[in-house]
C-alpha cells in the first residue's frame, strides 16, 4: 500500500510538473484562439490575376488589397463570440474574402461575377461549359450545376446555368473543412 | 509504522491533488468580461426550477429571443441552452443532458448550424463542452466535437491545455476562482445597442447545396430524442439575414419538416409580422438582434407556443413568480446599466467584446 501511495503521489507531481511547466510560454496559449494545424503557408494550385496583382488562396491578404486600392465595397462582421472578422473586399465583378489565422487575414476565395475579368487561361462569366473542358480538362469533381479543378491547395469552381459558366470561384480548401 | 506511513503518503497524495484542482480552476477561462459565451453553458446548471421551453443552438438563438419577454407577457417559462458556434452534435448532447434535469413541453431548434457538417474550432468547442457536467452525454459531445488537433485527455484535464495562461492571468481569473456572476437571463445574452443594419455582401456560391448526412443525421436524433420523451420539436431560421441562409437549404429543411410532421418557421420572411425594424432592433448591423428585437421576437413566439401548445402560464405560482421576479429584476437592472453606459460613453464599455473588467 505504502508503495502504491508513493507511486500515486509521484505520478501526481509529475501531472503537476507537466502540467504546469511542460510547453512553457511558447505555446499559443490564448483560449479564445487555440492553435490550428492549418498553417499559413501560402496555397500552390490556381492562382487568379488581377490589376497586375497574382492572388492565391491561403495567402497574406494584406498586401494584395493595399496593391489592389480601394475597393468598391468592403464589409466586415464579427463572428461569433468574437473569433476573428469574416471580411468581403469587392472590385466591380471581383469578390475576395478572407479568414483570419492567428493575426493575419488570409485569403478564403476570390470570386468572379462577371465577364470584366477571366480566369488566366481565359475563361469568364459567359463561357460554355466546352470553353472550360477544352481548357481544364476533365474536372476533378462535379456536384449539381458546378463542376471543380482541384491542383494544390486550390479548388477552382465553375457554377453553371445554361450550359454557361454563371461565376467562378477560387476556393481555399479551408471551406472544405 | 506502517499506519503513519500510509497516513503521510495520503497526505502528499491529497496535497497534490488539491494543487493540481486549485491550478486548474485558477487557469481556465472564466468568460466572465468580454467573450462571456464561454460561460453560457454551465449556467444552466444553476436553474432552480424546470422549464416548459428549452431554445437549443448558436447566436441565432440565445441573441434574438428574450426569455423574460416570454416570462413577462405569457408566463412561460423558458432556458436557452445556447453557445457560440453551437453544432448540431452539440445542440444533440446539450439536449440529451438538460433531459437528466427535466423534461420540457417544447423544444426549439434553430436550423442554421445545420451548414457545418463537421467539427469546426477548438476555441467554440471549448466554449461549448467545458461548461458541461461530465456525463455521457458530455463525453459523447467531445469525441463527436473535436477537430484534428485535439485530444479527449485534455478535456478531461483542461489544465493540459490551459497550462500557459499562467503569464495572462488577470483579475478576473481570481474574483472568479470560485463563483461566477450570470451573463445571461436565462441563457438570453442581452445587448440594447443598436448598429442599424445596411447591407450584406453577396452570398458564396457554393459547389454543393446539400446540407451534410452528419448534420442531418444529428437533427434525426433530435427529432428521434424529443419524440421518445413527447416533447413537442419546433424547428427555426432566426429573422437574421448573415451568416447567409441558402434557398436551397430552406427547402430541405421544408421538406425534413413536413416529411417529420414537424412545424419550421423561416423568420427572415416574417419580420414586418413580427415587426421588425433592422434599422433599431440590431446591435451588429443585422447579424443579431439587440433587446428591442430580442422582446419583439419573443413576444411574437410567446404568442405562436400559447396559441398552438399546452403551456402553463406560471406568473400566478408564487415558487415560479418568486424565481422570475429575480430574473426580471437582474434583466431591468442590466438593461438600465446598458443604456446609461450608453448614454454616457455612446457605446458599451462593461459589455461586448471589448468590455473592460469590473
Amino acid at each position: 500500500m505504502k508503495k502504491l501511495m508513493k507511486i500515486a503521489s509521484l505520478l501526481l507531481a509529475l501531472c503537476l510538473a507537466l502540467a504546469l511547466t511542460a510547453c512553457g510560454g511558447t505555446e499559443d496559449s490564448d483560449k479564445t484562439n487555440p492553435p490550428s494545424g492549418s498553417g499559413t503557408a501560402q496555397a500552390a494550385g490556381y492562382t487568379f490575376r488581377f490589376k497586375g496583382v497574382e492572388i492565391a488562396v491561403d495567402a497574406d491578404l494584406a498586401p494584395i488589397v493595399a496593391a489592389l486600392g480601394d475597393p468598391t465595397d468592403y464589409f466586415d462582421s464579427d463572428s461569433c463570440a468574437f473569433q476573428g472578422k469574416d471580411k468581403v473586399w469587392t472590385y466591380g465583378g471581383v469578390i475576395l474574402r478572407s479568414y483570419p489565422e492567428g493575426d493575419k487575414d488570409l485569403v478564403l476565395s476570390v470570386e468572379l461575377m462577371d465577364d470584366s475579368v477571366s480566369t488566366p487561361e481565359g475563361i469568364y462569366v459567359g463561357s460554355s461549359r466546352d470553353d472550360v473542358t477544352a481548357k481544364y480538362g476533365a474536372p476533378t469533381s462535379e456536384a449539381g450545376t458546378s463542376v471543380s479543378y482541384v491542383k494544390g491547395k486550390c479548388t477552382l469552381m465553375f457554377s453553371l446555368a445554361d450550359g454557361k459558366v454563371s461565376s467562378i470561384a477560387y476556393r481555399s480548401q479551408v471551406l472544405d473543412e | 509504522m506502517k499506519r503513519k506511513a500510509f497516513l503521510s503518503g495520503l497526505a502528499v497524495f491529497l496535497a497534490l491533488a488539491a494543487v493540481l484542482w486549485f491550478c486548474q480552476r485558477l487557469l481556465m477561462p472564466k468568460y466572465q468580461t468580454g467573450i462571456v459565451e464561454g460561460s453560457m453553458v454551465e449556467e444552466y446548471y444553476r436553474e432552480e426550477l424546470p422549464h416548459e421551453v428549452l431554445f437549443i443552438g448558436d447566436c441565432e438563438v440565445y441573441e434574438n429571443f428574450s426569455t423574460i419577454t416570454l416570462w413577462e407577457n405569457y408566463g412561460i417559462t423558458s432556458y436557452i441552452r445556447g453557445s457560440a458556434q453551437q453544432l448540431v452534435w452539440q445542440s444533440y448532447y446539450l439536449l440529451e443532458d438538460a433531459l437528466r434535469y427535466e423534461t420540457p413541453k417544447v423544444v426549439v431548434f434553430n436550423v442554421l448550424a445545420l451548414k457545418y457538417n463537421t467539427p469546426q474550432s477548438e476555441a467554440y468547442n471549448r466554449m461549448s463542452l467545458d461548461g458541461m457536467r461530465w456525463s455521457g452525454s458530455k463525453a459523447a459531445a467531445i469525441r463527436a466535437s473535436m477537430t484534428e488537433d485535439e485530444s479527449f485527455v485534455d478535456y478531461v484535464f483542461p489544465l493540459l491545455r490551459y497550462h500557459a495562461r499562467w503569464s495572462e492571468l488577470t483579475g478576473d481569473d481570481f474574483k472568479h476562482l470560485f463563483s461566477k456572476d450570470l451573463v445571461t437571463h436565462a441563457g438570453y445574452y442581452m445587448r440594447v445597442d443598436v448598429k442599424p443594419q445596411t447591407g450584406f455582401p453577396p452570398p458564396m456560391v457554393l459547389p454543393d447545396y446539400t446540407l451534410g448526412a452528419n448534420a442531418m443525421g444529428y437533427l434525426d436524433k433530435i427529432t428521434a430524442l424529443c419524440k421518445e420523451n413527447g416533447i413537442a420539436l419546433i424547428l427555426i431560421k432566426a429573422p437574421t439575414e448573415y451568416p447567409h441562409w441558402y434557398d436551397e437549404w430552406d427547402a430541405q429543411i421544408v421538406e425534413y419538416a413536413e416529411k417529420n410532421g414537424l412545424p419550421y418557421f423561416n423568420y427572415i420572411g416574417l419580420r414586418d409580422e413580427i415587426g421588425l425594424d433592422m434599422t433599431t432592433d440590431t446591435y451588429d448591423a443585422g447579424l443579431h438582434l439587440n433587446t428591442r428585437g430580442a422582446e419583439k421576437m419573443a413576444d411574437y413566439f410567446g404568442r405562436y407556443l400559447t396559441e398552438n401548445y399546452d403551456l402553463t402560464d406560471y406568473r400566478t405560482d408564487p415558487d415560479y413568480a418568486a424565481v422570475w421576479s429575480e430574473k426580471v429584476k437582474y434583466y431591468n437592472d442590466m438593461k438600465e446599466q446598458q443604456y446609461a453606459e450608453l448614454a454616457e460613453y455612446g457605446h458599451l464599455v462593461s459589455f461586448g467584446a471589448n468590455a473592460i473588467e469590473g
